[in-house]
């Protein structure tokens, strides 16, 4: 056995070589776009990439923001190892803040328990959930993206029927609940920013379902079931308490990060309709390559466009939605096969690895 | 373990060169106008790195039979793929009657004349032979409307003019495997194919239907078809060709006619040595030969078909238990019953003396039953996947590669280490994904891996299917040490060679139910396997019964 070379032709090498590219891509083609629309693209270019860097608050707002993603990056990137096309997350992210604010509303506790309890009990909830497509999918091989994708809509309605019969603050306008008892909000981490504890829940979770996936049982289960389900159950592992672990560790996830994103950055539950972030995730998951890592990392990356492009809008002509082309070009080329390939294959002739 | 036996071998000489016959080199000048298909210096690399093809160079000549043999990751099928426009080449030419071409998918290819047979057959059952010769170039009636009647004329004239018996009105769904063999070459014929690339023609065929075919070869020959035959039976090849082109690592070693190099000489050219020529002589014998695996009256009907009727049989310690026949008679269907993949609907299958028929397939594994599956992407490995995920899928809960929280990378790494050794896998490191490896030695992963549970049976289902024959033998050998160290194995194989090789008792396969038994192998001819796999012969009920008697 002989140690392969380092070139940037190799497996993970490539991906990142492909990966710096497509942001490269990206961001020429905004500034394209900014050419042709904005009266100083320059600066407005130069503002979307170091806005978030130029204050603190505007760093704040970068890891604030990624909080939510992560979590549902994660969850989503745990069913798609395991070869789910679950978007239920969505859902899961609504019903587990309705629950969250429930809880956040009541005095109880101290700012230990009551934190601790307005985040466990939708988690828990929230994984039992999820067992729902789960089991459809286990026991009658459902398509899990139809099933969720209903239980999206029907936990949406269940929600708001809740909130307006039994959470609905009669002091304010619209649909929302009362305001949360302070107890209940997470503790800030970095003063003058609102960003609390839940970007270390966050990179822990990340670590967490990294070790899952790459050191335990499990992971090894999970990840043969999602390359190969054949090669899986020829090899005696058991698809159906599979299919519903990773249902609910995936429901817990996104039960967690909803209570997180609400007791960090709500003062009360005021979601009408379903927040998108659970979607974002599905995102999230598949820039990231399904590794939990990579979630967090692009997560970040995206928040910090995301701050950007505000800051830019806020300064300029330039509306915030300019952002979406940078984050539709980078999904296209990172999720596409063809890219580089025959840049790869030329290389690897030239270079001479020449192993059949 | 086995005794160390002498193995012969041939050094190869780096100028091979000198061999080759001045005909085919493309340069020599002489056969020039003779020539239809050139190649010069194709060179292909896949995406994930793998240099298939290297530099090579073959003069196709004009009615000739020109076999490509080598082992399985020698490059033949993708050198196939090129010239029928399925893969581009990386570098270099492809002349066409003396003209420079480049096919960018096989549309063109076929409008070049040239047509391919396929190893598995693409042809749609509920067709008729005709309707399925004419797809996708159907007679029409006013431009818009099927011909039918002509479709049926035209085929029927094809047929008759290359004098191929076969009814064109039949559906596909009712034809044996020789004759859906026939439609597929009568549909490269239809298209005016002059050259005709066969892919393993002769594998899923019995020895008679394989005469069959290569009269048929011969008669194309004369009619000034080309004719690229690629196999790994090399007694066929020997037959049947003109010349033989010797691939070998992604390389051509050469073009040859065919009188001028002997069989011994081939075998050696391809994998580097001789092959040993009788596998008794390894076998030892085991003292209690008591049953392990029993399956008795298991019977399986599935949409009111029946797949597997009354099959009764006993494998015991130390022997190899062969199943004959052509693939699709109830062999797979059987070994997945067995094997816990699917169900079936009457009868017992006993391992060591406890009914494992209602078991899961993970507390059938850990009664001692080990499974190397037909297809080994499928159901036998995760392509994506590491070599080290894939080398321990049926026993990751061992306690040697496991602590109380986490698996233990390093030791599952040594492991994967010690059977890439013991196995000569050809891998740079366990890390590899396993997709990248070639088909034998991926092979004798899933080998290694089901070998390394240590299990009373083997269930060995087409072992060497399409893998080099320096790697199937490498398996045999493996298979024939588990057998002589008290296991029990049922091998699947529609390669005869390989049952009445490897087999101390076997059964044939037809139609879902045992048509022959036989005790031993000594004095069985392969014309004689033959007749019980195409259902001319069946042996009586009290004869096929000693498969569970003896």
């Amino acid at each position: 056995m002989t140690k392969r070379k380092f070139t940037l032709a190799g497996d993970t090498a490539f991906e990142t070589v492909k990966t710096i590219l497509a942001i490269f891509i990206a961001l020429a083609i905004t500034f394209c776009v900014l050419a042709l629309t904005c009266e100083n693209p320059v600066a407005s270019f130069v503002t979307m990439l170091t806005g978030p860097l130029t204050k603190l608050r505007y760093f704040g707002n970068v890891l604030e923001s990624m909080v939510p993603l992560v979590f549902s990056g994660l969850a989503c990137s745990l069913l798609f190892r395991t070869g789910l096309f679950n978007l239920g997350i969505e859902g899961i992210y609504y019903i587990g803040g309705v629950i969250c604010s429930y809880i956040a509303c009541q005095v109880f506790g101290n700012s230990f328990t009551h934190p601790l309890v307005a985040i466990l009990v939708p988690a828990l909830i929230g994984g039992v959930l999820m067992l729902i497509p789960g089991y459809l999918k286990a026991k009658f091989n459902a398509n899990e993206l139809v099933t969720s994708l209903m239980l999206n809509s029907i936990y949406l309605g269940v929600g708001l029927w809740f909130i307006k019969t039994y959470l609905r603050a009669t002091d304010y306008s619209s649909t929302a609940s009362p305001l949360f008892t302070d107890t209940a909000t997470l503790p800030y981490l970095i003063p003058g920013t609102r960003v609390t504890i839940g970007i270390l829940l966050a990179v822990a979770a990340a670590f967490l379902i990294y070790i899952l996936l790459f050191k335990t049982r499990l992971g090894y289960q999970i990840r043969m079931t999602g390359l190969n389900p054949s090669f899986a159950r020829y090899s005696g592992m058991n698809a159906m308490s599979l299919f519903l672990l990773v249902h609910f560790i995936s429901g817990f996830l996104g039960g967690v990060g909803t209570s997180v994103e609400l007791l960090s950055i709500y003062s009360r539950f005021s979601w009408v309709a379903l927040p998108g972030l659970g979607f974002n995730g599905a995102l999230m998951a598949m820039m990231g390559k399904n590794n939990p890592i990579g979630v967090l990392v692009v997560a970040f990356g995206i928040s910090y466009l995301q701050i950007g492009a505000e800051i830019m809008s806020r300064s300029t002509t330039v509306p915030v939605e300019v952002i979406s082309i940078v984050t539709a070009t980078l999904v296209l080329l990172i999720s596409a096969q063809y890219f580089l390939r025959g840049w790869r294959e030329k290389k690897l002739l030239k270079e001479g690895l020449l192993h059949v | 373990m086995s005794p160390p036996f002498s193995k012969k071998t041939i050094s190869i000489s780096q100028n091979h060169n000198t061999l080759i016959c001045t005909a085919c080199s493309a340069k020599g000048g002489i056969s020039l106008e003779n020539s239809i298909l050139r190649l010069e210096n194709i060179t292909k690399v896949y995406s994930n790195g793998v240099v298939a093809n290297k530099d090579i160079s073959v003069n196709f000549q004009k009615g000739e039979i020109h076999s490509i043999v080598g082992e399985n990751g020698a490059g033949k099928s993708t050198l196939m793929k090129i010239l029928f426009g399925i893969e581009q080449p990386s570098a270099g030419k492809l002349y066409l009657r003396g003209e420079e071409r480049r096919f960018h998918n096989s549309l063109e290819a076929i409008d070049a004349g040239i047509g391919m047979v396929h190893q598995h057959f693409m042809l749609i059952p509920s067709f008729t032979v005709a309707q399925s010769i004419v797809l996708g170039m159907e007679p029409r009636k006013n431009r818009v409307f099927l011909n039918k009647k002509a479709a049926v004329e035209q085929t029927r004239a094809i047929a008759e003019q290359y004098n191929f018996d076969i009814d064109v009105t039949k559906k596909i769904s009712e034809l044996s495997v020789g004759a859906k063999q026939k439609v597929e070459i009568l549909k490269t014929l239809y298209r005016n194919a002059e050259i005709i690339i066969l892919d393993e023609p002769t594998s899923v065929l019995t020895p008679q239907e394989t005469e069959i075919l290569f009269d048929e070869l011969e008669k194309f020959r004369k009619l000034g078809h080309t004719i690229l035959f690629i196999s790994h039976k090399l007694g066929e090849v020997k037959q049947i060709s003109d010349r033989i082109t010797i691939m070998r690592n992604g390389e051509s070693r050469g073009t040859f006619n065919n009188a001028e190099i002997s069989m011994e000489e081939l075998t050696a050219r391809i994998i580097g040595r001789e092959l040993i020529s009788s596998y008794d002589e390894k076998k030892r014998d085991w003292p209690e030969k008591t049953p392990v695996l029993t399956v008795e009256g298991l019977c399986l009907a599935h949409k009111g078909q029946t797949r597997l009727e009354g099959i009764s049989f006993a494998v015991k310690r130390g022997e190899i238990f062969g199943i004959a026949g052509v693939q699709g008679n109830g062999q797979d269907e059987l070994i997945r019953a067995v094997a816990g993949l699917s169900g079936h609907t009457a009868g017992a299958i006993a391992l060591d003396g406890t009914d494992i028929s209602k078991l899961s397939i993970k507390k059938r594994r850990e009664a001692g039953l080990a499974y190397v599956p037909e297809d080994r992407m499928l159901d036998g490995t995760a392509g994506e996947a590491s070599l080290g995920d894939n080398i321990i899928s049926t026993y990751f809960e061992r306690k040697s590669l496991n602590g109380p929280l986490f698996m233990r990378g390093r030791r599952i790494n040594a492991e994967a280490r010690r059977l890439i050794k013991e196995f000569s896998i050809k891998a740079e490191s366990p890390a590899q994904k396993i997709q990248s490896l070639s088909g034998g030695n991926i092979q004798k992963v899933v080998v290694a891996r089901e070998h390394n549970t240590n299990p009373k049976c083997l269930l060995a289902e087409q072992p060497t299917h399409g893998i080099d024959i320096g790697s199937a033998e490498f398996i045999h050998l493996r298979l024939i040490e588990m057998r002589n160290a008290g296991a029990g194995l049922l091998l699947v194989s529609a390669d005869l060679d390989e049952v009445m090789s490897l087999s101390d008792r076997l059964i044939v396969m037809y139609e879902g139910r045992i048509a022959a038994y036989f005790s031993g192998t000594k004095g069985l001819t392969r014309s004689e396997l033959g007749y019980y796999m195409l259902g001319v012969k069946r042996q009586t009920p009290e004869e096929i019964g000693g498969a569970l008697r003896d």
